[in-house]
């Protein structure tokens, strides 16, 4: 089915890697959006997940490595009118850009941030991330990580970050409606996605997620931080895939209140000039 | 004989001495006086010593200056640390500060009189009262500027201490009521640089506070309360220069400020908007470095970092403001190339005129011109919008998000095509490469040559740029009338540096001499790579203060005489 999110580009990821299952993800929910392509913006960082931006048809900025999100968040308060869709990775998002996804939750402008978790680097060629498990071997920790691994959700979790939820990129059609209910939340929607390495990681392969991921159902409450927390432990013996945890929280603009918020079409400052003049009279 | 005073307030962090400060020059300028004052100020929230120092005269002011009439000591060691001035030099304090002094000393019961009047923290009301009746100046004109500055309560009290002041003062030297200028205000350098970046239709500020840059932020974030301009803190100064490029991304002028250590953070950023060609304006407000240096104190030690900051090559201009309403003009043009070229733009200022404030001649706001250089007539086919089409002349039609509704546009920090896609494509790296430095070129015909000061083809030529403006000009004047045939070229815009009047000029020169604050002559390196010319001698200060005319007169009489 062709889709006017469809950019001939040539793909520069290897086959049968996760990412495709979050591209597919991506330009189906960004069909169901009904919004145009020139009211979408995709924005990246570098990593395998920073290429997203050039094989969709929206806006895109492919800026420096970590730094994803705050190019995202100028671009939001200066334009709130388009859709701005963050993709990162473990590495670009939780390591080199890992104070911008706190100062990002804390700031809750409505920005949706899909980071593809492959638990290892793949742009650099196999060596540990910081969701890597303990003892995870490259050639640069051939004996294995001695990091510990750091859990994402629960770092979102702590900064009372409004809607976190985990997806699978083997689940492209349940991954699709996640990003719909981001892009339908109003304020920092954050997704980690999984997304195996089919290269580098010979551990979290596509049968190891399949064996342990799950669906939550509608039974469970994703208002309960009890309850979320304790999902978010869930790794080893299964994996829940859904949104976890979830609130209203007032975004940027309505904490912001702005008596005067500037427009993005081009407007003349020389009206005020009188005013701001006799700030120095 | 023209009448210049100058008058030194010293004294600890928080005692008030800048809210002291800024009534009495206010209450000069009210008065008629123009003014030109500047801060000394240690990094600590409390104690240590500061001192402001409030030139006037009845013409118009370029610089301070080391020569002194009155000191104000606020503590007893603003009375021990200034004890070296010239026993001419009297001084005013507090009676309870009263010991062995071997300057005359002026001393009434201060804090007493701010106690009677409601609060002891007026006592430099009260002096300023004193000082007022010194000068034999308008009582009345000292209690509006007060009241201007102060909510009701404390004016009132404020207003009472200046009165007590005042009368327990003594006229030593009247000097002549004049007519205030109405068409002049009153600001510094960082207040300048708000102002224009304001009316060159900046909306979005976004940094992380470092001294010297913080007062551009909190000057902007004053007019956010009323006015189209949002102010964002971010989380550190790399999240700063990124934000501010997603802002420009979107459509929207945006600018950044820091010191060094935040320009060293920014490094990657910078390069990022060189080669996106988003378009960007970056103030480095200069301190002594490396690393944290001097935190409140001021240099010229940046551009040598500035003009190679970031990897690879791309194009960039820097600027220099030389003075407060340079501050001004240099952030409205920083906009417009910015726009016009689509790369960074530097505006590279320090802690001197940061916070150094002078009157100015009002602005005509007819001479300014602000533009739009997005791309408003694009008629193309859907989705085939290219944001780095080649061109002749190396510059893209740009639009931004959402513009055309059947368009998108794509930023790209990877070598890209015309599209904006990642490539590995030698055709391409060696076209954009010509493409974005083909704008280096072409904005040189937007840049401004050095100013002239004196007259030309004299003996020994100066050579100076930025901040150090007002002081060159005082020491340049000064050696002629000592029968010194000097005259020089100062430099705002740096970078591409326009090297037309250095040749006409130099060529004729017999000698050549750089005056900056820095340690290896940035400026002269600079002027030898791009013309071949070296200086014969260097004159430099790196102690974190800025030379005055005095010490520039007395450094250059020394290499020549």
């Amino acid at each position: 089915m062709s889709s006017v999110f469809d950019h001939n580009f040539e793909i520069q990821w290897c086959p049968g890697c996760g990412n495709f299952g979050i591209l597919k993800a991506l330009k189906a929910a960004l069909d169901k959006s009904g919004k145009n392509p020139s009211d979408v913006s995709v924005v990246s960082g570098i990593g395998q997940s920073g290429k997203t931006p050039h094989y969709v048809n929206t806006n895109g900025f492919n800026g420096l490595h970590g730094r994803a999100l705050p190019v995202a968040s100028g671009l939001k308060i200066s334009n709130p009118e388009q859709l701005v869709i963050v993709h990162g990775g473990d590495g670009d998002g939780y390591g080199e850009g890992g104070n911008h996804f706190i100062h990002g939750i804390r700031r809750n402008l409505d920005l949706n941030y899909f980071v593809h978790n492959n638990q290892i680097y793949g742009l650099t060629k196999g060596q540990a991330s910081p969701t890597s498990s303990l003892g995870t071997a490259s050639g640069i920790q051939p004996s294995g990580t001695i990091m510990e691994p750091i859990n994402p959700l629960k770092l979102a979790m702590s900064l009372d970050c409004g809607f976190i939820a985990r997806g699978f990129s083997g689940e492209p059609a349940h991954l699709t409606e996640l990003m719909l209910e981001a892009f339908a939340y109003k304020g920092f929607a954050y997704i980690d996605i999984l997304q195996p390495c089919v290269v580098f990681n010979k551990v979290n392969t596509y049968s190891w997620y399949k064996e342990r991921a799950y669906k939550l159902d509608s039974n469970y409450d994703f208002s309960s931080k009890a309850s979320a927390l304790e999902k978010m432990e869930e790794w080893d013996e299964q994996i829940p895939l859904g949104v976890i945890y979830k609130k209203e929280k007032p975004e940027y603009f309505e904490k912001a209140s702005l008596t005067n918020p500037p427009k993005v079409q081009s407007s003349d400052h020389k009206q005020y000039w009188n005013e701001i003049l006799s700030l120095y009279k | 004989m023209t009448i210049i005073k100058n008058i030194l307030i010293s004294g600890a962090a928080g005692q008030g001495i800048d809210t002291a400060a800024v009534i009495f020059e206010d209450a000069l300028f009210a008065a008629g006086y123009h003014v030109f004052s500047n801060k000394d100020y240690m990094s600590r929230v409390r104690g240590g010593n500061n001192f402001v120092q409030i030139r006037f005269s009845e013409n118009e002011l370029h610089s301070h200056s080391d020569i002194l009439d009155l000191c104000i000591a606020l503590d007893e060691e603003a009375l021990t640390i200034n004890k070296d001035l010239s026993s001419s030099i009297p001084f005013v304090a507090d009676k309870s500060l009263e010991k062995e002094h071997g300057n005359h000393l002026y001393s009434e019961d201060f804090r007493t009189m701010a106690k009677d009047s409601g609060s002891e923290k007026a006592f430099t009301s009260a002096i300023s009262g004193y000082v007022w009746k010194y000068f034999g100046l308008d009582i009345q004109i000292l209690k509006d500027t007060i009241n201007k500055n102060f909510n009701e309560k404390l004016a009132d009290i404020n207003v009472k201490a200046a009165q007590k002041g005042f009368d327990a003062g003594q006229i030593k030297e009247a000097l002549s009521p004049k007519q205030k200028h109405d068409d002049h205000i009153f600001i510094n350098g960082n207040q300048a640089l708000a102002f224009g970046s304001f009316m060159a239709g900046c909306k979005f500020y976004c940094a992380y506070p470092m001294t010297p840059s913080t007062s551009v932020m909190n000057e902007l974030a004053k007019y956010a309360q009323t006015y189209p301009i949002i102010v964002e803190q971010a989380e550190d100064e790399i999240a700063a220069i990124n934000m501010a490029i997603g802002s420009s991304f979107a459509g929207v002028r945006s600018m950044t400020g820091t010191s060094g250590g935040g320009l060293s953070l920014m490094v990657e950023g910078i390069g990022l908007s060189g080669i996106s060609e988003t378009p960007l304006v970056i103030i480095n407000a200069m301190r002594p470095g490396p690393a944290t240096g001097f935190a409140t104190r001021t240099a010229q030690g940046d551009l040598s970092f500035i003009l190679t900051a970031s990897q690879g090559e791309f194009p960039r201009v820097v600027l220099a403001p030389k003075d407060q309403a340079d501050c001004f003009r240099i952030s409205l043009r920083a906009f417009e190339l910015a726009d016009k070229y689509q790369l960074p733009v530097f505006i590279l200022t320090d802690q001197f005129l940061a916070d150094a404030r002078k009157n100015i001649k009002e602005f005509d706001p007819e001479e300014y011109i602000v533009s739009s250089y997005l791309a408003d007539d694009l008629n193309m086919d859907d989705y085939t919008y290219q944001r780095y089409k080649l061109t002749e002349n190396g510059i893209s039609p740009r639009i931004y998000p959402g513009q055309y509704d059947n368009q998108v546009v794509l930023h790209d920090s990877y070598e890209h095509d015309e599209r904006g896609h990642d490539t590995e494509s030698a055709y391409y790296g060696t076209a954009m490469m010509d493409k974005r430095m083909k704008k280096e070129e072409l904005v040189k015909d937007d840049l401004i040559e050095p100013e002239l000061l004196g007259v030309p083809y004299a003996g020994t030529m100066i050579l100076s740029w930025g901040s150090s403006y007002g002081a060159v000009k005082e020491a340049i004047e000064r050696l002629n009338e000592g029968g010194f045939s000097v005259f020089g070229l100062h430099f705002s815009d740096l970078w591409p540096l326009p090297v037309k009047n250095l040749k006409k000029f130099c060529a004729k020169s017999q000698h050549l001499i750089t005056v900056e604050h820095n340690y290896t002559g940035q400026l002269a390196k600079l002027v030898k790579q791009e013309t071949g010319i070296s200086v014969t001698d260097k004159v430099l200060g790196y102690d974190g203060r800025q030379m005055s005319p005095e010490t520039i007169y007395a450094k250059i009489k020394e290499v020549l005489s």
